[in-house]
């Protein structure tokens, strides 16, 4: 089994967040280190798993680019769903709530 | 929108090249191909199995407005305010006091060695009668309306005590607050004591069992440590269960799941017939957690995706065939997609971590659903949200846990994939089973094995209501309670 293998990736595709995020999805099964080159950057696998880490890792990192993508979109709207949950769910806004 | 239909339906992008936004313009549309049209989500509420040709008429915004599609919320400037604004609170939880279904797990302990079981657990234990007496506490703190206070286990009887003292509990507060209070728990029946029966049928507590099929599956499956027969026991008890009135007088009628399989695969009329011979008017078919002892051997055990969604299919046609022939039986898994299809029914039919339910492990250790309280019975407290009579709900909802998993139950607005996908609004693919599946909670819905497997369902379920002769007898299963 390949022990370490390397891709170099496009920035303009992929953020350093979403890079970050697919490396946490996969870290108990191969070890992920990211390392910037100018525009692109350089994501060497290692470990057991390391064989079949690329293309694993690029579908993970392009599901977090788009959620990420979405989110960007729509997290003004669920950020303020969510908080007007934990406030009718103590009880904080139960009379404006009753109101409408 | 575009994107959609680029990536989606090529189909319709030549028809489609009106801009959206002119005349019978659509809005936050989402479609599957399906049964030869498209099933499509519009708005907060609508969905709607269309033609080839009138999905084209309606996306190109160029076709003869539908009375029936305008109802539905599926024109941006046509819309019934008062109704999109009911449903999109209901979507989006605006009236949520939270949960109402607590989930006691009493002990870890069972009788029986399942082969898939998810609460295989290195750290059984059992709860304390005063930890139990205190979920009833937290229960009533919680949400507004009816408590459902649900005891599992292990087997839960094994921990007898605990329940009592929960039940009573919860009795006394219904009792002081006027809340009502109703009482299930799922239990192997492989031990019913004259007391256990009588408790039971006192507290009218709804009893949900396993049932896998005919004897032989069943066994197979659910092996009892000393020999003998786990289906024998379960028949036997199930019979005196319904001796001493359970389905009667307003005590709710005894409901089995089947956990599905690979050993299931292929019988799926035997299954669906074993329930009948046992006097269940409802099938549920779940799917296996990947969780407990089953995680190590998922691939062994799991059917893929097509081939659940296959056996499922073969169950529905089963179950239609004999709904025309008078019986009465539904499956509980296509309820909520008959129900939002034909009754138009919101979103509490979508059993969210934390939003709908809380569950509590034998050490008092919250969780936002049983499968989490699973998965850290196995030593992964990941999602631990509190300690009961530690921690009050509103502290429960401090922590980021419990921030992400509100989030989680905006799919439609956070996934990507769920953002298209018109089944959203009831998918049942939890942060749990993709935190344990694919290692993190948001998961990847175009690799997930589960999301694949109930789209596919799906797909089958709108072919089968796109047939005339299964109209009426979805319609009479939209219009049952629950």
């Amino acid at each position: 089994m390949k022990k370490e293998t390397t891709l170099v990736v496009d920035d303009a595709i992929y953020s350093e967040e979403a890079l970050k995020l697919a490396a946490y999805v996969f870290e108990d099964r191969f070890r992920t280190a990211l390392r910037r080159r100018g525009a692109r950057t350089e994501v060497r696998f290692s470990g057991e798993g390391a064989g079949d880490a690329p293309g694993e890792f690029l579908n993970e990192a392009l599901n977090q680019q788009c959620r990420l993508d979405l989110m960007k979109k729509n997290s003004k709207v669920a950020n303020i769903i969510v908080t007007r949950m934990l406030l009718s769910a103590s009880g904080g806004n139960q009379k404006s709530g009753g109101k409408k | 929108m575009k994107k959609n239909l680029r990536e989606s339906a090529p189909a319709v992008r030549n028809s489609a090249s009106g801009a959206p936004g002119a005349g019978n313009c659509t809005t936050g549309l989402a479609f599957r191909r399906a049964s030869g049209g498209f099933f499509t989500a519009g708005g907060a509420a609508g969905l709607a199995l269309l033609s080839a040709r009138d999905f084209a008429a309606l996306v190109s915004g160029r076709g003869r407005r539908s009375p029936r599609l305008q109802a539905l919320g599926f024109y941006r400037h046509f819309l019934d305010l008062d109704l999109e604004s009911a449903a999109y609170a209901d979507a989006f939880f605006l009236r949520w006091r939270g949960p109402s279904v607590h989930i006691a797990a009493v002990t870890g302990d069972c009788g029986q060695n399942c082969r898939y079981c998810a609460a295989g657990s290195p750290r059984p234990g059992r709860m304390r009668a005063d930890t139990a007496a205190r979920i009833a506490a937290m229960a009533f703190s919680c949400g507004e309306g009816p408590v459902m206070l649900e005891f599992q286990g292990g087997e839960p009887f094994l921990n007898f005590p605990a329940m009592r003292a929960a039940a009573g509990g919860a009795s006394a507060l219904s009792r002081r607050t006027g809340r009502p209070v109703n009482f299930s728990v799922v239990t192997n029946l492989n031990r019913l004591s004259p007391e256990h029966l009588a408790w039971l049928k006192d507290n009218r507590v709804a009893v949900c069992t396993s049932l896998d099929g005919p004897a032989d599956i069943h066994d197979r499956n659910r092996t009892m440590p000393g020999g003998g027969s786990s289906h024998a026991l379960l028949e036997k008890n199930l019979a005196r269960l319904r001796r001493a009135g359970a389905g009667r007088g307003g005590w709710d009628a005894p409901n089995a799941v089947c956990t599905v399989t690979r050993a299931s695969l292929g019988r799926a009329s035997e299954i669906v017939g074993e329930f009948v011979r046992l006097g269940f008017s409802r099938v549920q078919l779940g799917p296996l957690e990947p969780l407990g002892r089953a995680a190590a051997r998922y691939d062994e055990l799991a059917p893929s995706p097509e081939e659940f969604a296959s056996f499922y299919l073969e169950a529905m046609e089963s179950i239609l065939r004999l709904n025309r022939r008078g019986l009465v039986l539904n499956e509980k898994g296509a309820m909520p997609f008959v129900k939002r299809f034909y009754a138009g029914a919101g979103a509490r039919y979508r059993n969210l971590d934390l939003v709908r339910r809380l569950s509590y492990a034998p050490d008092g250790g919250i969780y936002g659903s049983d499968e989490a309280r699973l998965l850290a019975a196995s030593g992964d407290d990941f999602f631990r949200l509190g300690t009961v009579g530690r921690d009050t709900f509103a502290r429960l909802l401090e922590g980021p846990v419990a921030r992400a998993l509100l989030l989680c139950g905006l799919n439609p607005l956070t996934q990507h994939e769920c953002s298209r996908c018109p089944y959203s609004s009831w998918c049942s693919v939890g942060p749990v089973f993709s935190y344990a599946s694919q290692g993190g909670l948001w998961g990847n819905m175009i690799t997930s094995r589960r999301c694949r497997a109930f789209k596919l369902v799906h797909d089958g379920l709108v072919r089968l209501a796109a047939e005339p002769a299964n109209e009426k007898i979805f319609r009479r299963w939209a219009e049952l309670p629950g």
